[in-house]
């Protein structure tokens, strides 16, 4: 129901995890055992969450460089005030307060029309340094079990993360493909102009947008800090770009106008899985950037491979449905 | 004298697909040789073979009686061939010169140092052997497309082309410019050199061609002097059956208003446009190029606001704040620029129909889209329009020029509207599609809706509409209707000769 | 016309106010030793940023810039003691023009966008930077060979400011007075039309990121020598401030449109700001939030009027 029909093509993502951990397990015991695949779980989330907001982020032909401080920010929001309010509050709190974020984001992107990389890239700035003078400088934390449970417990032998990015996903997923406000996203990063005759409000569109972005962020940043049990304004450097790497390994293009929240997902467990495997195997921790990078550059060649093939295959097809269609009832010459 | 041009024999088949089948022409030196055809004859494809995009896969080349080898883009150009296509090749943050001579930059010998003087110089030297009026300082950015198809023409020259092929090198030019885009092409002919001439519009082959190709479905057809042929045997050579049915019944005359113009204006576009549009009635708009058509439709939509006038629609006068009160009041629009503002490329035939009605089809508050009721949407919409696609969750970007046309046109009636503005709405499709659209639009009249066509193809709009207003700088000109409407007289409202305000003679 | 006008100066205008504001705010701005130290501290993303101008004007950027620092100090580091500071210095360029030449031929034969491309490599070069050092500090403080970069003079001017003067002029010229400058523009403003036009555009890309990291090699140079160690670490964010100061400095995103001396004034508009928060006793995270603002409102007001120019047209 939710599954569109999609081809074997599309779903790469999961065959390259499949066979990755095929292949792991086959090597190294550790990797048969569930409390590596919890691992993986866990750790995918924290950069899957946002990933699934970005995704749409990206699908509308926006891009948001601020996630990595916005996260900061609002993980510095979420340890300073669950003690006094308890978790659900905050959860709802600092969830409000990054989709706020999101939307001042939209605001100067949508309705001061700033390209998004300009505006993105300085709220980059301005939200961590925010983050940094709200805390000084020095990290605040909260120890209470409670609190921590949520990032590093399980539910029902499932990690509690992970939980909520597959709930978040199919939430996700759901809205983008059965909800008229989905289909608006992909239509604007399909054509722009297009929207417009149809009656689509743009700007609106793309500041509810950033504000998912936001949210999502906001949860991402709940859940980290649980783990950490800590939040400062320097945590993850580098966030930002990890989440868009999800989001394109995933196979959404930068371009716009079709991707998939469920390829997102999986390409995060991917970067996880690959984490871990890499300690298990003892690679040395600065070796373990350049295999990171090489594969991923090895995976995104194969997307321009693929891209060509399918340039051709597009080629080939639109001489034939223009062959196919254009004289429908052609009849033999006279 | 060997023709500069002899092909025998070419096919070039994609898989599943034969383009072009044993296609033999001749082209003679120095002539202006028109190629017409439906969207996939076979003309493109023809075209990029000769302009080394593709390689043909049997059959022969032959450039001034010797066999040519055509393998790549440089190739072509090195035997002197030359393609201007639809969507330039210009670099628009250049200057002209820039442009002109981007590969073969005049520099100090020795250094990598270019000679800017010695780089305007060549350039002023190339545009005069046309007379082309270009100042070779300018940006393209800031070119206006006539003046952008110029540069490109320079380009050629300077490749010292041969052989130039156009690709449908008027559509984006007005009267004037189109004349003087003859003037350009009449100099090209006297230099000897040889001009491959792809177009749709009938007219122009008759002003400016000596010899017509027809292919079809891939076979050449026949090749013909000008003098020989009328527009109609061309038509029925092009489509292979009668064409008496082409246009369909000529529409009804109009009942009640549907929607009215007081006094429209918006400075700088159009001033003082009062008209009415009745239901039932297909009102065509006719005009050159920048005479304001496009503003003023693009106004009635909501998509830009006017400075002053009213919109009255069924009796009442409304306001747009957008395109969305357009759609809520009963106004559908269909644009001219399919690949751009009309249809959304990767999103399926099913999600462009829809599109438009999504919340009055969602269920739940209008939050949940259920497949039944979009597919059964798109079936009624495939059944009325003859929709011809091979999957319903395909790209709509894979679909034929004709087809995407009436996936967009689909998506604008199902939003139930009672009145339909279309701006150019057979532009760059072909014949069968343009039959199949005129007759579709013939029987939305006869079903009540009001219908306002803005179209430069005169004899299209002579055909279908039962009134046309006519457009010139701003003002309406003429209100034609019945036996009033003829060519000529359309031609002279359009250029400002009659029905202008004090103007005449 | 006013608006072309804007597009190219506005930075300038900017500059010339916010300095304006500053010496009028904090006189110590306006002294030699002052603005020595601002020029002297502006030079290191100066430079690399010179280089950067040329990837934007030609549609792309490259991001590995911030690792390919941290690298460059490391193998300054390394090699210094055994080979000198110049002899190091010409080990780093070449290992900048490989891992550059890499970048270019990842994304002209792996046909894979720059911005996924050289988020790779960023990744990468980063992680040999500190496999090279095993993430330890390479220490040179016994060296005085490289405190020449920083201290030194050239011609009577301090070699920091001279080398930015001597790169940005090399800049400029090859921008306007090279067929590589036409190229890139070309490159930046129609990929498909120049490659169909016969430029060697594969050629020119490579020559372009061989560009960034040669900058990025000279930043890095004067960058060691201030910190006067070898660190896998430095340069996490650099990409992004280099990024700013050219889209700052008028060079347009969407390619085609470069403004060489338009990135040397961002540049020292940005480290203006700093040294007149600095002296006004304003903490450095103050410094970063106003260097966010005032890059989002001189972007925002750059285009306010772009959109106003075509609302009148």
């Amino acid at each position: 129901m939710l599954w569109p029909r999609v081809s074997l093509r599309e779903r790469g993502i999961l065959i390259a995890l499949a066979v990755f951990w095929a292949v792991c397990a086959t090597v190294n015991p550790l990797f048969r055992n569930p409390s590596t695949y919890e691992n993986i779980l866990r750790e995918s989330s924290f950069v899957g969450v946002t990933a699934v907001g970005m995704t749409y982020c990206i699908i509308s032909g926006d891009f948001d460089l601020s996630v990595g401080s916005m996260l900061a920010l609002l993980g510095i929001a979420c340890v300073a005030m669950v003690g006094h309010t308890g978790l659900l509050l905050a959860f709802v709190c600092v969830t409000l307060l990054g989709a706020t974020c999101g939307t001042l984001n939209g605001f100067l992107v949508a309705m001061l029309r700033i390209p998004a990389f300009i505006a993105t890239l300085g709220m980059y700035y301005v939200y961590r340094a925010l983050a940094y003078i709200v805390t000084n400088g020095a990290p605040v934390q909260f120890q209470e079990d409670w609190f921590t449970e949520v990032g590093s417990g399980n539910v029902v032998g499932i990690p509690t993360p992970f939980l909520f990015l597959v709930v978040l996903a199919l939430l996700a997923t759901y809205v983008l493909r059965r909800t008229p406000f989905g289909r608006h996203v992909l239509a604007i990063g399909n054509s722009r102009r297009a929207s417009e005759i149809s009656g689509i409000r743009i700007p609106r569109v793309r500041m509810a947008i950033f504000a998912v972005v936001g949210a999502f962020t906001g949860v991402a940043a709940v859940l980290q800090s649980s783990r950490m049990w800590s939040a400062n304004s320097g945590m993850k450097p580098g966030y930002e770009f990890d989440v868009i790497a999800a989001v394109v390994l995933g196979g959404t293009s930068l371009a716009g106008g079709r991707g998939s929240v469920a390829n997102t997902v999986l390409a995060a467990m991917f970067f996880a899985s690959l984490n871990t495997a890499m300690n298990m195997f003892h690679v040395e921790s600065y070796m373990q950037r350049v295999v990171i990078g090489v594969l991923l550059l090895f995976a995104f060649s194969l997307t321009g491979i693929r891209a060509y093939l399918g340039e051709q295959l597009r080629l080939r097809r639109e001489a034939r449905e223009a062959l196919a269609g254009a004289s429908g009832q052609s009849q033999p010459a006279p | 004298m060997a023709d500069a041009i002899e092909i025998r024999n070419v096919t070039k088949t994609f898989p599943g697909v034969v383009a072009l089948s044993e296609v033999s022409l001749s082209v003679r030196k120095g002539e202006v040789h028109a190629v017409v055809g439906e969207n996939g004859a076979g003309k493109s494809t023809l075209m990029k073979i000769l302009g080394g995009v593709y390689r043909a896969d049997r059959g022969e080349i032959l450039l001034e009686g010797r066999p040519a080898h055509i393998r790549s883009v440089q190739e072509a150009v090195a035997q002197g061939i030359s393609v201007i296509y639809q969507e330039f090749n210009l670099m628009p943050e250049l200057t002209v010169a820039e442009n002109l001579f981007v590969a073969d930059l005049p520099t100090v010998p020795g250094l990598p140092l270019l000679r800017r003087r010695a780089l305007q110089a060549r350039a002023e030297a190339l545009l005069a052997r046309l007379a082309l009026d270009l100042d070779p300082r300018a940006y393209v950015k800031d070119l206006s497309v006539s003046r952008r198809q110029m540069v490109e023409i320079a380009k050629a020259l300077h490749l010292d082309a041969s052989l130039l092929i156009m690709d449908e090198p008027t559509a984006a030019l007005t009267g004037e410019e189109v004349d003087k885009l003859y003037e350009i092409i009449r100099a090209l002919k006297a230099q000897g050199r040889t001009i491959l001439y792809i177009s749709h519009r009938l007219k122009e082959i008759f002003d400016v061609a000596d010899r017509v190709t027809v292919l079809r479905d891939g076979r050449h057809v026949a090749t013909e002097g000008i003098g020989a042929l009328t527009q109609d045997a061309v038509v029925r050579m092009m489509v292979g059956r009668e064409v008496k049915q082409f246009y369909g019944q000529a529409a009804a005359q109009g009942g009640e208003e549907a929607l009215a113009v007081e006094g429209l204006t918006r400075r700088g576009a159009f001033r003082d446009i009062s008209f009415t549009l009745r239901k039932g009635e297909i009102l065509g708009v006719a005009g050159l190029m920048g005479s304001g058509r496009e503003e003023l439709v693009k106004t009635i939509y909501g998509l830009s606001p006017p400075d002053a006038g009213a919109l009255r629609v069924d009796g009442r006068t409304v306001r747009l704040s957008g395109p969305g009160d357009a759609i809520r009041l009963g106004i559908g629009f269909v644009t001219e620029d399919r690949k751009d503002a009309g249809i959304f490329p990767l999103m399926s035939v099913r999600e462009n129909v829809t599109l438009n009605v999504l919340g009055q089809i969602a269920r739940l508050a209008g939050i949940h889209l259920e497949q039944r009721r979009e597919r059964s949407l798109l079936a009624e919409y495939t059944r009325f329009l003859k929709l011809r696609f091979a999957d319903e969750d395909q790209p709509v970007m894979f679909l034929s020029g004709g087809n995407q046309q009436k996936v967009v046109l689909a998506r604008a009636l199902a939003t139930r509207c009672r009145i339909l503005l279309l701006l150019e709405p057979t532009r760059g499709i072909d014949v069968g599609a343009k039959a199949e659209i005129y007759q579709l639009l013939g029987e939305l009249s006869r079903q009540g809706m009001a219908v306002l066509v803005v179209s430069s193809d005169l004899p299209e709009l002579i055909a279908i509409c039962s009134r046309i207003l006519v457009v010139w700088q701003g003002r309406i000109t003429g209100d034609l209707s019945g036996s009033q409407i003829a060519e000529a007289r359309i031609m002279r409202c359009a250029t400002g000769t009659e029905g202008a305000a004090g103007g005449g003679g | 016309m006013w608006g072309r006008i804007w597009e190219g100066y506005f930075i300038y205008l900017v500059a010339a106010v916010t300095f304006a504001a500053f010496a009028v705010i904090t006189p110590n701005l306006l002294t030699t030793a002052n603005l020595v130290n601002v020029l002297t501290n502006a030079a290191t993303v100066a430079i690399a940023a010179a280089g950067m101008t040329f990837a934007i004007t030609a549609g792309g950027f490259d991001l590995s810039i911030g690792s390919m620092l941290a690298l460059t100090t490391c193998v300054l580091g390394k090699m210094v003691p055994h080979w000198g500071a110049w002899g190091a210095l010409g080990m780093a360029l070449v290992v900048g023009a490989v891992l550059g030449a890499v970048n270019g031929l990842i994304v002209t034969k792996l046909r894979i966008q720059t911005f996924v491309a050289t988020l790779s490599t960023m990744i990468v070069y980063r992680g040999l930077a500190l496999l090279y050092t095993g993430g330890r500090d390479a220490t040179l403080y016994a060296n005085l060979d490289v405190k020449y970069f920083t201290a030194g003079e050239l011609l009577g001017v301090p070699f920091p400011i001279a080398l930015t003067v001597l790169v940005f002029s090399a800049a400029f010229a090859a921008y306007r007075f090279t067929p590589f400058g036409l190229r890139v523009r070309a490159i930046g403003s129609n990929l498909a039309a120049a490659q169909i036009s016969g430029i060697p555009v594969h050629a020119t890309q490579i020559g372009i990121f061989v560009l960034t990291a040669t900058t990025t090699v000279l930043s890095g140079t004067l960058l060691t020598s201030q910190i006067l160690t070898g660190n896998g670490r430095v340069g996490q964010g650099f990409e992004l401030e280099v990024i700013t100061a050219t889209i700052l400095g008028g060079t347009s995103l969407s390619g085609g449109r470069g403004n060489v001396w338009g990135t040397l004034v961002a540049t020292l508009l940005l480290t203006i700001i700093s040294n007149g928060l600095n002296l006004l006793g304003l903490p450095d995270p103050y410094q970063r939030l106003a260097k966010g603002l005032i890059f989002i409102v001189a972007l925002a007001l750059s285009s306010l009027v772009v959109l106003l120019r075509e609302r009148r047209a």
